[in-house]
Parts: structure tokens; C-alpha cells; sequence
């Protein structure tokens, strides 16, 4: 996408500017606050539908709203709209937008190309088509993470930063159902230990116990145990005994197990397991590195097979010494194996204690129920509580390695959390109200009610293991997803910060070839983050900002920024803005600059925006922009906006106010492009002009200045061809003398010093008729600066610190200046 | 449009493309959720975690 136009009314300091590009590179030079930057803000603003500067730290009182537009207009009055170019697309495209309605851009362009444009424009409003000096402190300044952002979002690349952080949540919420699902299966075979009366969960005893109690119901045994077959062919035996459900026997076995679990032996275990839980947590936390190690073993181990003779890495190509990667990678494998043993030992002791409490859980689960079912609100109230508390310990050893143990949690509490005072009160009393309340069943209903519980146990254990097992894939998707997007992450990511680093560096060396043309540098990601570090003269790697000059710095932006841009969305946005952002760089590496924005983007149209003159001229004359395109803003006001100085004189326009009778508006007109034009041509003849401190001068010091050193050539290029004898030359440089002499004395330019009357500051009192020859004698005058044939502007040339030549681009004009020293006329 | 393929690709579809041709290979995925993913990538909606859930989790058996 190429500008051919663009008009702006009521943005920022610009109440209405016409600016004609037409695809080419643009300058806009002016002092500061001279409105070079609304320029750079309106086609932000076109592209994104946002003014960056307005947004951001620090932009916390400003709108786009109340502050992007003209400071004495509205949002609805504010528009910018541009002629556009796209590669693929003959017609050009006009597209507008409005500060009122921001979010909406206007096309017009056939329908068929609609889509298309769309696909561009959704690609410019990622904004990366403008450099600021402020963008360059963030590429060479900024930590490495939010470079890693500014640049992973010029690159279009953000987008995987937050797949990666999704990937990341999906993956931790899969590990964490995935224990939870474990501690399922735990709880569900707790209750089933409870039913069974065992201690660990064993098929072989919940089998003894289904068949023993089918035996007492003239049942036959069965081999395959499940929920719905546990009781299958046995009859309900006939219940005169219970009361609201509640089985006297099976109450009994519950508190009989409790109490088994909450014996001394089996409490003092759980604080040996609890206590040696963690010294082993507390030893890997204490070591942050051996859970990174550990993620790596494998990749480790892999690593280290691949290592050849030389001993050099084989994935970053770094060079060791032979022996030294192999040792430093066994190092970090038996430290991932002493994590592995660590962490299988974490996994055994957190499994001992909450089997220990699951299995006094589903017994505490079911006295609830009959507390419930009793009206016994106390005891229910103490149980529900005891539940609550081991349900909470339970979730901590889930993943005790990131939860394990918290504050709440000392290693008395756990042992008293496990086995709480006066619980032992609480089930004597349950005990005591059952036996009295609930008659005792027979042998046949005990074993029916027994198998109906299992069952329940059974099937709960069913939908636990079939949880678990969802949730083992689950997580394993979620960590296939995960860690292949990373490897592909860094594999693409790898290649492409290679090639910016390859090129970032050939546009330095082009740039600094003179002091650093052995320049290095490294762009690596590191965790989030992108580390950038520059050769400084040979002595090592460094951040950029560590010893180099802000001049280099400055270039070194800029050079990442293009290597950078060269990325973007090659063939659709060709547009780079580069706004003020050569301020540190000194006179010589600008002229590098120039060469390298000419050599190596040829198809780019750059719109550059500048407060120094010097920078604007040497633009022109290293051919980046013509004439026409370098202009000037200048005498802003908030009522008029920036006055606009278009580089080459424009005739017409002064004409045109001519025609309007609007003298002074034609006398501000000439002048300011004769200003332009005659330091342009007092820079390309080498013209003294009279120096002064404010570095400002006027017309009068230009051109005066221009019209004696242009008098001084005539003459040496006529003394040259003396000395060769050349007639030829010397009559065309007489008639030249001639001519220019009539010129000179018709413009008066001369007696500006001393005749105030003809001075140009009078120019605006005067009136059409006279000073329309004035603009004709100075186009006269212009003319002879300029060659016939291509336009462009005569030119000293030197050899050797000698002058030896005054020509124009296409070699028609060419004066002579060496004498021919064998000739002593 | 002619002109959009002789752009090159843009890296984070490089880097999800190569991902997805992986985990394709790989038997814990299936069909339907290789697809499912990949629509969720052309919607954007890859970065929305609660939405990749929904694609990989594997479905309860009834």
C-alpha cells in the first residue's frame, strides 16, 4: 500500500492539508511545533482508527475524542482521507475516516476488491508502519520482555503469546482435574474399605466380602464384581427392624472403623508420613532449578546423543570445548534423576495420608446421614465440620508439591485435623443412640444392607475411575498441545529472529561502516523475553544501551525497526514513517542513512519527518525525495495550521494569487521559495554565506551569497578553458555571464543592502502590476541554477579537496574548473 | 485473492500449522478434535482457553 494523497481536515494542529506524494518517498521538515508530527498522527489515525501518541503511559486525561481533533473543531469535522495505491489493484482506492465514529473506515473502491482491501487495512491497523524516536528507546532501551512485546506485536506475532497463555491455563486446569480425579478414586475406595472393613483398597477382599455376604443370603458366589451384579439373584429379605432406613450393624462397623483409624499406631503414621512429606517439599523448593532440570531431562538426555566429536552444541551451533557439554548435560541429568526420586517420594508419602483419610472420611460421610436421619443436629454439626477439614487437607495433597503444606496447617494441626479431640465423645454418643433407638437386624438384612452400600461404593468408584481416566487423556492432550506449540513456537520464532539479527546487522554495518563495519549482535528469546546484545568495537557482547553513543543507538533502531518492517506483511503496506527519528545521529552517518534507505528499500515509500534542515537537504540530494516532495512547514498558527513551503518554487501558485490580486499572499510565496531554493543552491556551489549564531538566515543572505559564488565559477571555469584553449566554452561561458549579469541587475538583488525600496520585505506593499516582473526576473534568475536538460541543480564537484568541476545530474551542463598547468597564458 | 498467497504466511498460522501436523500423528488425538481445533484457530478463538477445553476434553461416555 502506497500514499498517492492525502487530505487531512481539523487533526490535531492542521485545520486543512493537501499533500500529494503519488507513491513517493515524502519529507516534511519544519522547526519544532511546526505541525510535521498531526501529519504522522492523521495517518495513524486513517490506519488504526487511533492516534498512538494519544494513547499509552501518561495519556490518562487524553481522548481521541476531545483531543484528536483540531483544538476549534468537533470530532464529526475531523476526518483524514487518502488516495491509496495497492500492489495488486490498478484503480488507486480512496478510504476515509472520522475522529466521530473511529472505528468505521469508509472504501471506496469496486466490490470485487473490497475483501482484499479489508485484508490490508485489518494489517495496518496493527500500526507498525511508524517509527518515533520514542518506539526506538523501546527496541534498544526497554527490559527484555516488553521488547519481546513491542516487537512481537510489530512483527504480527502477539497473537501467539496469548495461544501460549492459553495453552498454559488449559494445561494447568487439566492437571488440576486430573488430581481431583485421583483423589476421586481415592475417596471411592476409601468408602469401600469403610463397607469392607479393610484398610487398603484389595479386589480380593471386596470379593471374599460380596460373596460371604451372598452366602448368607442363599446366594451363589460370584467372580466378576460389580455395582449391578453384587446382587443379582438374591431376594430383599423381609425388614421389620429398621428405623428410617438406618441399619444398627453397618452404623456400628462405620464407628468401629473410625475408631480403628484413629488409633494411636495409625495416627503416629500419618505424622511420620506428614512430616517426612515435608522435608522433601521444603528440599525442592529450596532448589528452584531442579524442577526446571527435571522438565528437561528428556530434552537433556536427548541432547546428549546427539553431541559429536567436535563437542559443539547441535542445536544453537555454539562452540565447547570437547567434553565440556557432554559433562555440563550429565550434570544436569542426575540432578533431574535426584528430582525424579524426590518427586516419586512426594507422590508415595501424600498417597499414605490421604488413603489414611479416606478411609475414615466415608465412614464419617454415612454417620452424618444417620445423624441426620436421628435429629441429632450437635454431632451432625461436629461431623460435617471434621469432614470439611480433611476434605480441605485432602486438595492440598492433590498437588503437594505447589500446595503443600500451607500456613493453616502445622504438623500438629494435621495430626489433630486427622484425629480431633473429643471425637471419640461425639461417636460413643451416636453408638449409645443407635443401640438404644435401632433394634438389632437379622443376619440377612445386615448382609443385604451391606451389599446395597457396597454397591453404591462400587458404583461411585466406577464413575471415579472413568473420570480418571478422561482426565488422564485430557491432560495428556493438553500437554501434546502445549508442548508442540512451544517447540514450534521456538523453532519459527528461532529462524525469524536469526534472519532479523542477520539483517539487522548487514543495515548497521552499511550504516557505521567506517567505525564498526565488524559489527555483531544476538537476539535470542529468553523465557518471555527477547535479549538483544551488540558487539561494542570487538570487546564483547553488551545491551545496546550499555556503552554505545545515543547516536548509535539511535541507529541501531532504526535498523532493527526496518529488518523488522521487512517482515511485515511483505507487498502490502510498503509505507514506513520514520518521525524525527535521526536526532542523535551525526551529519556523516545520515549520508549513510540516505545510501542505505536508497539501496536497500528501493520499493518502500517512506514519509520522514525532521526538524533539521540539514537532514531534509541532504534527503534530496541523495536522491530519496525530489523537490518536490521535500517540503517545509513553518509559521504555525492554531488558526491557519502549518504554512506550507513545497520545496520547489511553485509559479503557479504565486500566479494564482497574482490572478486574485492577492499580492501579499504572492510576495509570503516567492520568498519562501526563494529562500528554499538559494540555500539549496548556496549548499550544491559551496557558497559562503555570512555566518550567525541564531542559525537563521534569510533570502537576502542567501541569495546574495548564491549569486557571488555563481559569478566567482563563471569566472575560474573561463580562466580553466583559457588555459586550454578552448574557445568553444569560452564564448557559451560569456553569453552565460552575459545573460545572468542582465538577470541579476533586473532582480536587484544585489542593492538589497543598500536600497531599502527594493528590498523584499516590500514586496507584500506593492501592488500586481508591479511585481509581477519581480516573480518573473527571479524565475529568470532561478533558471540559471538549474540545468535545461534534467532539471536538477549545478553542482561543485571536488577532487582531491580541489574543485574541479560545476555540473548537473545528466553531465549537459559541465564547466570546467581545472587549469591546464602546462599553459602559462 | 491471487495477490494474499504471494504474501508469505503469517508466522503464528506457521507455528500453529506445524503443531497441528504433529499432534495429528499422534493416537490420543482423534478427528474430530484435530478439526476442532483447527476451526478454532481460524476463528481466533485459540487463545480462549475455556473454548480449547471444550474441543480436547474427551466427551463422558453415556
Amino acid at each position: 500500500m502506497n500514499i498517492l494523497e492525502l487530505e487531512i481536515h481539523n487533526i490535531r494542529g492542521i485545520p486543512y492539508l493537501l499533500l500529494k506524494p503519488d507513491s513517493r518517498n515524502l519529507v516534511i521538515w519544519g522547526l519544532n511545533g511546526s505541525g510535521k508530527s498531526a501529519v504522522v498522527d492523521a495517518i495513524d489515525f486513517l490506519l488504526t482508527g487511533n492516534i498512538s501518541r494519544l494513547i499509552g503511559e501518561g495519556t490518562g486525561e487524553i481522548s481521541l475524542r476531545k483531543h484528536g481533533p483540531h483544538i476549534d473543531h468537533k470530532a464529526e469535522e475531523a476526518t483524514v482521507r487518502a488516495k491509496i495505491k495497492l500492489q495488486s489493484i490498478k484503480e488507486p482506492i480512496e478510504i476515509k475516516r472520522c475522529i466521530d465514529i473511529p472505528t468505521e473506515i469508509e472504501i471506496d473502491c469496486e466490490g470485487k476488491y473490497k475483501e482484499y482491501v479489508e485484508f490490508i487495512l485489518w494489517n495496518a491497523k496493527k500500526g507498525q508502519h511508524a517509527l518515533t524516536r520514542r518506539e526506538i528507546l523501546k527496541y534498544i532501551h526497554a527490559e527484555p520482555r516488553s521488547r519481546a512485546e513491542r516487537i512481537q506485536d510489530i512483527l504480527n506475532i502477539s497473537d501467539i503469546e496469548d495461544i501460549r497463555r492459553a495453552l498454559v491455563t488449559v494445561r494447568n486446569k487439566a492437571v488440576d482435574e486430573h488430581s481431583i480425579s485421583q483423589s476421586s478414586v481415592g475417596t471411592a475406595e476409601g468408602a469401600i474399605n469403610a463397607t469392607v472393613g479393610q484398610k487398603t483398597y484389595s479386589e480380593v477382599a471386596v470379593e471374599e466380602f460380596v460373596n460371604k455376604n451372598r452366602v448368607i443370603l442363599g446366594g451363589k458366589p460370584i467372580s466378576e464384581i460389580k455395582a449391578e451384579n453384587i446382587q443379582k439373584g438374591l431376594r430383599k429379605p423381609a425388614d421389620f427392624t429398621s428405623i428410617k432406613g438406618i441399619n444398627a450393624n453397618l452404623v456400628e462397623k462405620d464407628i468401629e472403623n473410625i475408631k480403628s483409624a484413629l488409633s494411636n499406631e495409625n495416627i503416629d503414621e500419618v505424622a511420620k508420613n506428614d512430616k517426612a512429606l515435608r522435608e522433601i517439599v521444603a528440599n525442592i523448593r529450596a532448589d528452584p532449578e531442579s524442577y526446571k532440570t527435571f522438565s528437561r531431562l528428556k530434552l537433556a538426555e536427548m541432547g546428549i546423543k546427539l553431541i559429536d566429536e567436535s563437542g559443539s552444541c547441535p542445536l544453537c551451533d555454539n562452540d565447547w570445548k570437547p567434553g565440556e557439554l557432554a559433562g555440563y548435560l550429565q550434570d544436569k541429568i542426575r540432578k533431574g534423576k535426584e528430582f525424579a526420586e524426590s518427586s516419586k517420594a512426594v507422590s508415595q508419602f501424600s498417597s499414605a495420608i490421604s488413603g489414611q483419610i479416606n478411609n475414615i472420611i466415608a465412614s464419617v460421610k454415612t454417620l452424618v446421614t444417620t445423624a441426620e436421619k436421628m435429629g441429632m443436629e450437635k454431632e451432625k454439626s461436629v461431623l460435617q465440620s471434621w469432614i470439611e477439614e480433611q476434605e480441605e487437607l485432602l486438595g492440598l495433597l492433590s498437588s503437594p508439591l505447589e500446595k503443600y503444606p500451607n500456613d493453616k496447617y502445622s504438623a500438629d494441626s494435621v495430626r489433630i485435623m486427622v484425629a480431633p479431640k473429643g471425637i471419640g465423645k461425639t461417636l460413643a454418643h451416636i453408638s449409645e443412640v443407635i443401640k438404644e433407638k435401632v433394634p438389632e437386624a437379622t443376619p440377612e438384612l445386615n448382609a443385604w444392607d451391606a451389599l446395597t452400600r457396597l454397591g453404591e461404593n462400587l458404583k461411585a468408584l466406577e464413575k471415579a475411575k472413568g473420570n480418571f481416566e478422561e482426565s488422564a487423556l485430557y491432560l495428556k492432550r493438553a500437554n501434546s498441545l502445549h508442548d508442540n506449540f512451544i517447540s514450534s513456537r521456538d523453532r519459527i520464532l528461532g529462524k525469524l529472529y536469526d534472519d532479523i539479527r542477520d539483517r539487522f546487522v548487514e543495515l548497521y554495518r552499511q550504516l557505521h561502516k567506517d567505525d564498526e563495519g565488524e559489527f555483531k549482535a544476538t537476539i535470542k528469546p529468553v523465557g518471555a523475553g527477547l535479549d538483544l546484545e551488540v558487539d561494542f568495537f570487538r570487546r564483547g557482547n553488551h545491551p545496546p544501551h550499555a556503552l554505545h553513543s545515543e547516536g548509535h543507538q539511535d541507529s541501531m533502531g532504526i535498523c532493527l525497526y526496518l529488518a523488522l518492517a521487512e517482515k511485515l506483511n511483505k507487498g502490502l503496506i510498503n509505507l514506513i514513517i520514520l518521525d524525527d527519528v535521526v536526532m542523535s545521529i551525526d551529519i556523516e552517518h545520515r549520508r549513510q542513512m540516505c545510501n542505505m534507505l536508497a539501496k536497500s528499500f528501493p520499493d518502500r515509500q517512506f514519509i520522514i519527518t525532521t526538524h533539521d534542515r540539514t537532514w531534509a537537504n541532504q534527503l534530496k540530494s541523495e536522491g530519496i525525495v525530489r523537490s518536490k516532495e521535500l517540503v517545509e512547514f513553518h509559521n504555525w498558527s492554531i488558526e491557519g495550521g502549518p504554512q506550507v513551503n513545497y520545496g520547489v518554487i511553485l509559479w503557479d501558485q504565486i500566479v494564482e494569487s497574482l490572478d486574485k490580486n492577492d499580492v501579499p499572499t504572492a510576495a509570503g510565496q516567492l520568498r519562501r521559495g526563494l529562500e528554499c531554493f538559494f540555500s539549496e543552491v548556496c549548499d550544491s556551489l559551496e557558497a559562503f554565506v555570512r555566518y550567525n549564531s541564531s542559525h537563521r538566515w534569510e533570502l537576502g543572505d542567501w541569495c546574495t551569497a548564491a549569486i557571488r559564488k555563481y559569478r566567482e565559477l563563471i569566472k575560474k571555469a573561463k580562466d580553466a578553458a583559457n588555459s586550454w584553449d578552448d574557445h568553444d566554452t569560452i564564448e557559451k561561458l560569456n553569453e552565460r555571464e552575459k545573460i545572468s549579469s542582465a538577470i541579476f541587475a533586473k532582480s536587484q538583488a544585489e542593492q538589497w543592502s543598500v536600497n531599502a525600496n527594493v528590498h523584499y520585505n516590500n514586496w507584500t506593499n506593492f501592488v500586481r502590476e508591479d511585481f509581477v516582473p519581480v516573480v518573473e526576473v527571479f524565475k529568470d534568475m532561478c533558471s540559471l541554477f538549474v540545468c535545461e536538460g534534467c532539471g536538477s541543480m549545478l553542482r561543485v564537484t571536488s577532487a582531491n579537496h580541489e574543485r574541479v568541476n560545476v555540473c548537473c545530474r545528466c553531465g549537459k551542463e559541465s564547466w570546467n574548473l581545472t587549469k591546464n598547468e602546462g599553459n602559462k597564458k | 485473492m491471487e495477490k494474499k498467497n504471494n504474501v508469505s504466511k503469517p508466522i503464528p498460522d506457521q507455528i500453529v500449522e506445524e503443531a497441528l501436523g504433529i499432534i495429528q500423528e499422534q493416537k490420543i488425538f482423534d478427528k474430530e478434535t484435530i478439526e476442532g481445533l483447527e476451526e478454532l484457530w481460524r476463528s481466533g478463538d485459540l487463545r480462549r482457553a475455556e473454548r480449547i477445553i471444550r474441543v480436547i476434553k474427551p466427551k463422558p461416555e453415556t
